[in-house]
């Protein structure tokens, strides 16, 4: 019914929320704690600023509303700013829909994001690649990433910067 | 009840009462099949227990069998006359006349040199004094309900004419861990809760697990690598590799062909999911479907001509059918709600399948060409059909309302009450496919 954005920090702790969080390596990038804290802190100022975490759809349905592309464009600038941020997109269906459907219902979800449309690799977000994720959460659950590797918006480069990932996911949400 | 004959009531109402109620809804006639004890020529003292015992048990297990089939009525060892084994090639038909059953097991168990045992069973026709089968088989003592199942699919088949269920398996995927963080194996354990293995160890995240047609191999989808893919490896664990060569794809919904050697499944990509099929052995896959829906879920018929998948492409899913090249698709399912899931019966005869009502998800059936739909469950959530070899029984997957737990359930065709698989935790995706041997 949903897509939902889940953010990452990769080896970083935030201090503040407010101020804009320095890439891995730069001055002023915190280095002392591990990534546990920072994670929430992360959360609620995407949350704050994209207005949601959450892309909802109806049921069956995979067109983005006027309000869906919205939420999207901000989540994308958010991003967009935030480049050291790890995100996975995740696609969920309704957990009363049987398995195959529901793995397809995703991936059809996950596909029309934009950014995540491997067909489209022009319009994936700057330094953002889109790689497979395995599926987090609860049970039951089925990953549709998008697109196939192999694709301009794989993985750049055999070293990539540790975190530039933004990826495309579906799962079932349990109801 | 009352559909008996008078006869079978007086002889044999107490050991049969459960299972005999079932069948008698169902209206089928009914073979009384007496199974007195396996003698032994020898007690010996085995891995299994000693000889004399495991006649016993056998006999009780072949019996027990024998009237979970719908068709099949049985009187228990505790009622009969014991025989010696030299009796068992060669019954004495006028000591069972009294017994009023249509047909007597018998056979006999035997320890061997090499600590395994030997077990013998005959069926015979006390009607017409003739032998209807026979089955032999050297096992482990340990083993001894392998060869008693084994027997009763031997006699299953010669009475009904189509294989029975009892040696078979089911594969599932078993959940452990909480909803944060599930974890999947794919298991294997046989259809009465007995010899349960897990084939992964919850590594990765893995569904779908289908066995191939001979039980030696399972096709199942991996997220191994982020990219959700079918793979194919043997039952041991051996052999494990992508089902598709070249750049990953989203593959998913493995099937097997009846005859072992295709594998039909789908890929998405770009927000369209297709129906394809490979050899088992991998290469390159011959596109069946090309809608702009969802077409996925296949399930060939026996023949391997036909293929069951599920489509949206008339706006909500419903079941169809085409050939097995991709031509002649059409659809099947108007009931109204949607239709997905098909699973082709072993007979040829019936599609299962899980329909959604608005409200609640249930297994029914329907004949290919689309007519005869009925319902088979009334569950909240009960879905994922597969048939046992026999065609008489399903196996499915159900959802508890509330806790979102999910366990493997069977049910006859008849309409019994679904059984809970006895599994050591919960379960999902399960397939009953495989063959017995």
């Amino acid at each position: 019914m949903k897509i939902m954005i889940a953010l990452f920090l990769f080896a970083a702790a935030a201090p503040a929320a407010a101020q804009p969080i320095p890439p891995p390596g730069a001055p002023g990038y915190p280095m002392v704690q591990g990534p546990v804290l920072a994670i929430p802190v992360l959360e609620a100022d995407f949350r704050a600023k994209a207005g949601s975490e959450i892309v909802r759809f109806a049921r069956d349905s995979y067109v983005l509303t006027p309000q869906s592309q919205a939420t999207l464009t901000a989540q994308a600038q958010w991003l967009i700013q935030h480049p050291f941020v790890r995100a996975s997109i995740e696609g969920h269906a309704d957990g009363r829909q049987t398995r195959e459907y529901s793995l397809a219902l995703g991936e059809r979800r996950a596909a029309a994001v934009p950014h995540c449309d491997a067909s489209a690799p022009q319009r994936l977000l700057p330094g953002i690649a889109s790689t497979a994720a395995s599926p987090a959460g609860s049970s039951p659950v089925a990953a549709a990433p998008h697109p196939p590797p192999g694709a301009a918006c794989s993985s750049p480069g055999p070293a990539p910067p540790p975190a530039l990932t933004l990826s495309c996911s579906s799962r079932f949400a349990p109801i | 009840m009352r559909s008996w004959s008078s006869k079978f009531l007086v002889t044999c109402s107490v050991a049969m009462l459960a299972p005999a109620a079932a069948s008698a809804q169902s209206g089928e006639p009914q073979l009384v099949v007496a199974v007195p004890s396996l003698p032994t020529p020898k007690n010996v003292d085995t891995a299994g227990g000693q000889t004399g015992v495991l006649g016993i048990q056998i006999a009780q297990m072949i019996a027990a069998d024998l009237r979970s089939s719908g068709s099949i009525v049985t009187i228990d060892p505790d009622k009969l006359r014991r025989y010696t084994p030299t009796e068992a090639t060669a019954p004495l038909y006028r000591n069972w006349t009294n017994s009023n059953a249509g047909a007597l097991v018998q056979g006999y168990v035997q320890a061997r040199d090499d600590g395994r045992i030997t077990v013998v069973c005959y069926l015979y026709d006390l009607k017409t004094h003739r032998e209807m089968g026979r089955a032999g088989f050297a096992v482990g003592a340990e083993d001894w309900r392998r060869a008693a199942h084994r027997c009763s699919d031997t006699f299953h088949k010669a009475i009904t004419g189509l294989p029975g269920h009892f040696d078979s398996r089911i594969t599932y995927v078993a959940e452990t861990g909480d909803r944060t963080q599930p974890v999947k194996r794919l298991a294997i354990v046989n259809w009465d809760g007995t010899n349960h293995n897990f084939l992964t160890q919850g590594e990765g995240t893995v569904i779908s697990p289908r066995l191939s047609p001979d039980g030696q191999r399972i096709a199942y989808v991996s997220f191994t690598g982020g990219m959700p893919h079918v793979r194919v490896m043997d039952l041991d664990g051996s052999n494990d590799r992508p089902l598709l060569a070249g750049p990953p794809a989203m593959s998913f919904a493995p099937v097997f062909s009846p005859d072992g050697r295709r594998i039909a499944f789908s890929i998405a990509a770009e927000g369209n999911t297709d129906i394809y099929v490979v050899n088992a052995g991998g290469g390159f896959p011959q596109r069946l479907t090309n809608t702009p829906g969802i077409d996925t879920a296949p399930s060939f018929s026996p023949d391997g001509r036909s293929i069951a998948f599920e489509s949206d492409r008339g706006g909500s899913q419903q079941i169809y059918v085409m050939n097995s090249d991709g031509s002649g698709q059409r659809r099947i399912s108007f009931a109204g709600g949607s239709h997905a899931s098909p699973a082709w019966s072993p007979k040829g005869d019936l599609i299962a399948f899980s329909r959604w009502n608005g409200a609640s998800l249930n297994i029914g059936v329907i004949a290919p060409d689309g007519s005869g739909e009925r319902m088979i469950t009334n569950g909240w959530q009960d879905e994922r059909p597969s048939w046992a070899p026999d065609g008489e029984f399903i196996v499915f997957q159900r959802t508890q309302q509330g806790s979102g737990q999910t366990w493997p359930y069977t049910v006859s065709l008849n309409g019994s009450e679904p059984k809970r698989l006895a599994i050591p935790q919960a379960g999902s995706d399960p397939d009953w496919s495989g063959a017995s041997q």
